[in-house]
């Protein structure tokens, strides 16, 4: 019994499309969201009926409905509005975050492994010192000490998750440097760094992206947690963590909507990034279940 | 570790100076409160004195509360550790046996409940999730409590203990107050049990297919063991260690997170201790929160190391 | 005494479906040694693993019986089915070592195997344990008892599995490439161990192996399989002695004889993987006596003589 695949090359990108679809549709779906959440940000200074940022008392407080499609907060700010400009900045910092941390943790794996030596044992332990600490924690306390800006969520943000990338940067070189002094004693004429390069891209490549991908749901979660308590993205921020916190006062006093939509968004993103990264686990490394 | 944390909150912006002596004080004042607290000397001076009275139980005094720091941790500790506990304990009863369970029935409805709580848990907002079902059970349907603290106002607190109201009451026959504290405790405790059941019944149900598919459980079965044993007695103790290790790193996000739930439940622990020295710039509060959540952690794992050690024969301890 | 009746089995894949086993046919008389040969691939394990009902998920048994003990153990029930399993059919594996659990001593399944399928409790249970390793060859068995896995060699390993199986007094004993992955000096050892206990406790063993040599020190009856089929199978001095099969023939001219005046010939080609099975007769691409018919139609078992049968369309014009 043989896929249509081998069927010729007649394939369209339709049926190969709806393949796709239907073996994994979960993590499709998880990817859907994030696309949808992505274009969100992207469309908010045009879709976004009213300006995120303008205080109006008057409209203070209302329940979802007519204008205001998820209702106003304390401000009389649209609270739909703010979640679509939320969007945006919350998915630079989640993203911002994951590349700074895998710039700088790739970086410094790399020299761990190829230099080896004291730079190894340096390397490692400040990684074993960063992990040593409960990383929400730590957050806070870099958080703290740099003081609460966009910027500076990024980096803290950016910096607990700096080890995850390092070993597995580490790791990978430690087995391409077993190749380069393969190819250097048969004298094969390449040049090191291109052996390196060959050797290296493919292997990793592989648990950068899944990795990546689950530390974004991550960061979203801590920066918004950071924001939550104030360390982060400060009033009036359409950050949907700080949002969350405008609202807590008036969740007991009834209106539910100033915290619980952009609550829900974070859950939804958040779920959509681990939801691809396991999809994109269990696509690349096939044994597991 | 202790030096990062130092450096961490000595980088703080704001002078603690400014907060304590106000804005009317002199520039004499703030240079005499300077001095008093030590904060004119060189950094490495300061550090050095900070590790010395640290060796001896000594974390300096809060700037806010003006106690001890080492009192003010002490003090706070119970609740915190009541919380997490009881948080641990549930995840862990309801966890372990939803892994087991989804593995055994691969492809279940119990497989796939598994499988949607392990993406769920780690996805929900844990200080949304509060506020949620703070709405739906206390002022909706009125289930339970109001979010302010421990206990009811009109409860009277049990005798004094051990400091965790639960044990307290029980321990002087209080039952009033013991029904108190736990319709208090139920729901922060719900939400971090929820957010930490997530990544247990993951790993145990990965690390128990796993072991379900090794060559030592076939020939377990070809030996006729019936199936519950091969999976309770046998492949458990197997599955079991990777499982130790996730509750160790569980326990870590379980410390940042009472911080978040003990902000939105005015919970007296050092989770609120922690974001309001945070808040007000309070140098040694901060330090000491760091230090006693970090000692935890790093305790925690000693100790699962040594569980390992005694589990595993391989490990020659 | 068990008797396997056009057994099919098939893997899903991927998106394929593969078989595995094609109307396997199998019979292992009692008290006696019945061979199942085969070079890696060709469905042995399999076959084995299917009695036991021990296959993976991922397999699927499209159709065939296995009688045993006057019932159809495909029909079983899985409850059914662990009280066949070492009370009445025992297996031995490949790899001893990864057949003991790491973190138990070797006593914990010993001591549960005779609870269960002999009633023995507590130190009566405890003193048969250690007279079955005493049996099985293992010096100092009250030490054995107390070891792990890891502490011990693999050819004591193969012991303990020896005495798992045997603990359970089975009537029938499955042994998956027993000493494959032993050295050889302990292979002898074993194979003299196995030899032993199968005459003092008269029991029925299936012994498979890739190994001709070993099949005739120790077989009564073999079959020979190819690609997931019984292509010949007879009493061991008749295979011997006059092989029918072209495949068997050509087993047999690969053997390294000691006093042979010819080399050992090498049969030609590449045993076909589960993807890419030939259409018809699946040995037909490398087979010197091939023809039209072998390529269109898979043969059904012919019988040669009284028990012995052979999977081939010309097998009657090959020379002796």
């Amino acid at each position: 019994m043989r896929l249509a695949a081998d069927a010729g090359p007649r394939r369209s990108v339709w049926s190969g499309a709806s393949d796709l679809w239907r073996a994994h549709p979960i993590t499709l779906a998880g990817a859907a969201v994030i696309a949808l959440v992505a274009l969100a940000g992207m469309a908010a200074p045009v879709v976004a009926p009213f300006d995120p940022l303008t205080v109006n008392p008057a409209e203070a407080l209302r329940p979802p409905g007519g204008p205001h499609l998820m209702g106003t907060d304390d401000f009389g700010q649209d609270i739909w509005s703010r979640v679509l400009w939320g969007a945006r900045l919350d998915l630079e910092i989640a993203l911002g975050a994951v590349a700074v941390a895998l710039l700088a943790g790739c970086t410094l794996g790399a020299v761990a492994g190829f230099w080896g030596g004291w730079a190894d044992e340096v390397v490692m332990r400040s990684m074993d010192i960063l992990q040593a600490f409960p990383s929400f924690i730590l957050a806070m306390g870099i958080a703290a000490a740099l003081g609460p800006s966009f910027r500076n969520l990024v980096v803290s943000v950016a910096l607990i998750n700096v080890a995850v990338y390092a070993r597995l940067m580490r790791a990978r070189l430690l087995v391409v440097k077993q190749a380069l002094y393969a190819t250097a004693a048969r004298g094969a004429g390449n040049p090191p760094w291109r052996v390196l390069l060959v050797h290296l891209l493919p292997n990793c490549l592989t648990p950068i992206f899944v990795q990546s991908s689950l530390q974004s749901g991550w960061a979203i979660l801590t920066a918004a947690g950071l924001s939550f308590v104030g360390l982060g993205v400060r009033i009036p921020e359409p950050e949907w963590g700080v949002m969350v916190a405008m609202g807590v006062a008036r969740v007991t006093a009834g209106s539910w909507w100033v915290s619980f939509y952009p609550g829900l968004c974070i859950a939804l993103v958040v779920m959509g990034f681990n939801l691809v990264g396991d999809g994109l686990q269990d696509l690349l490394d096939p044994q597991r279940r | 570790m202790t030096l990062v944390t130092f450096v961490l909150t000595r980088v703080l912006p704001g002078s603690p100076i400014d907060q304590i002596a106000g804005p009317m004080s002199t520039t004499e004042q703030r240079r005499a409160l300077a001095a008093h607290y030590g904060l004119d000397r060189p950094l490495w001076v300061q550090y050095g004195a900070y590790i010395a009275g640290v060796a001896r139980g000594d974390f300096g005094f809060s700037f806010t509360t003006s106690h001890p720091v080492a009192d003010d941790l002490g003090r706070f500790f119970p609740a915190t550790f009541e919380l997490t506990t009881a948080a641990i304990v549930a995840a862990t009863a309801i966890g372990i046996p939803l892994g087991v369970w989804g593995a055994v029935r691969q492809g279940s409805w119990v497989d796939h409940l598994v499988r949607v709580v392990a993406v769920a848990g780690v996805a929900l907002p844990i200080f949304w999730l509060s506020l949620v079902l703070i709405y739906l059970l206390f002022s909706t349907w009125h289930l339970l409590p109001a979010p302010m603290g421990r206990l009811s106002l009109q409860s009277a607190p049990p005798r004094q203990v051990t400091g965790l109201l639960l044990i307290d009451s029980l321990l002087s026959g209080n039952g009033p107050a013991f029904v108190d504290a736990a319709r208090h405790l139920v729901l922060p405790v719900s939400v971090l049990a929820f957010a930490a059941v997530a990544p247990l019944a993951r790993i145990t149900r990965t690390s128990m297919l796993d072991v379900l598919s090794s060559a030592h459980t076939r020939a377990a079965r070809a030996l006729g063991i019936p199936a519950r044993r091969i999976v309770w007695t046998y492949a458990f103790r197997n599955a079991a260690l990777p499982v130790l290790t996730m509750l160790a790193i569980v326990y870590g996000y379980l410390l940042g997170g009472s911080v978040l739930i003990e902000t939105v439940f005015a919970w007296p622990g050092l989770g609120r201790y922690a974001f309001n020295a945070v808040s007000s710039n309070d140098y040694p509060a901060v330090q000491g929160f760091i230090l006693y959540a970090t000692v935890i952690y790093v305790a925690i794992f000693v100790i699962v190391d040594v569980l390992y050690a005694l589990l595993d024969p391989r490990i020659e301890a | 005494m068990l008797e396997v009746r056009d057994l099919t089995v098939a893997f899903r894949s991927g998106r394929d479906r593969l078989t595995a086993l094609h109307g396997v046919d199998l019979r292992i008389a009692s008290g006696r040694v019945t061979g199942l040969v085969g070079e890696s691939g060709c469905g042995k394990t399999v076959t084995a693993l299917a009695i036991m009902r021990l296959l993976d998920p991922a397999a699927h048994i499209v159709r065939g019986q296995i009688l045993f003990d006057g019932r159809d153990l495909l029909a079983l029930s899985e409850r059914q089915m662990e009280h066949v399993r070492g009370r009445r059919i025992a297996m031995i594996f490949l790899q001893p070592r990864a057949s003991l659990n790491p973190v138990f001593p070797v006593s914990a399944p010993l001591i549960d195997v005779l609870r269960r399928h002999r009633g023995l409790t507590g130190p009566a249970a405890r003193l048969e344990a250690e007279s079955l390793l005493a049996r099985v060859g293992l010096p100092r068995p009250r030490d054995v008892m107390r070891a792990y896995p890891h502490h011990l060699s693999g050819g004591m390993c193969q012991r303990v599995m020896i005495a798992l199986a045997l603990a359970c007094r089975p009537a029938v004993v499955l042994a998956d490439e027993p000493t494959t992955a032993l050295d050889v000096t302990i292979q002898l050892q074993i194979i003299e161990l196995l030899k032993g206990l199968q005459r003092e406790f008269g029991l029925t063993v299936l012994l498979i192996t890739h190994d001709l040599g070993l099949v005739a020190e120790m077989c009564d009856d073999v079959n020979v399989m190819y690609a997931g089929r019984v292509v010949e199978s007879a009493p061991a001095a008749v295979l011997f002695r006059r092989p029918r099969h072209p495949y068997t023939r050509g087993l047999m001219a690969s053997r390294v004889r000691r006093g042979s005046r010819t080399l050992p010939v090498a049969i030609p080609g590449r045993v076909p993987d589960l993807r890419e099975m030939p259409p018809g007769c699946p040995f037909h691409p490398r087979c010197p006596i091939a023809r039209e018919r072998c390529a269109a139609e898979d043969p059904l078992p012919d019988a040669v003589d009284t028990g012995h049968f052979v999977r081939c369309h010309f097998w009657a014009e090959g020379a002796a």
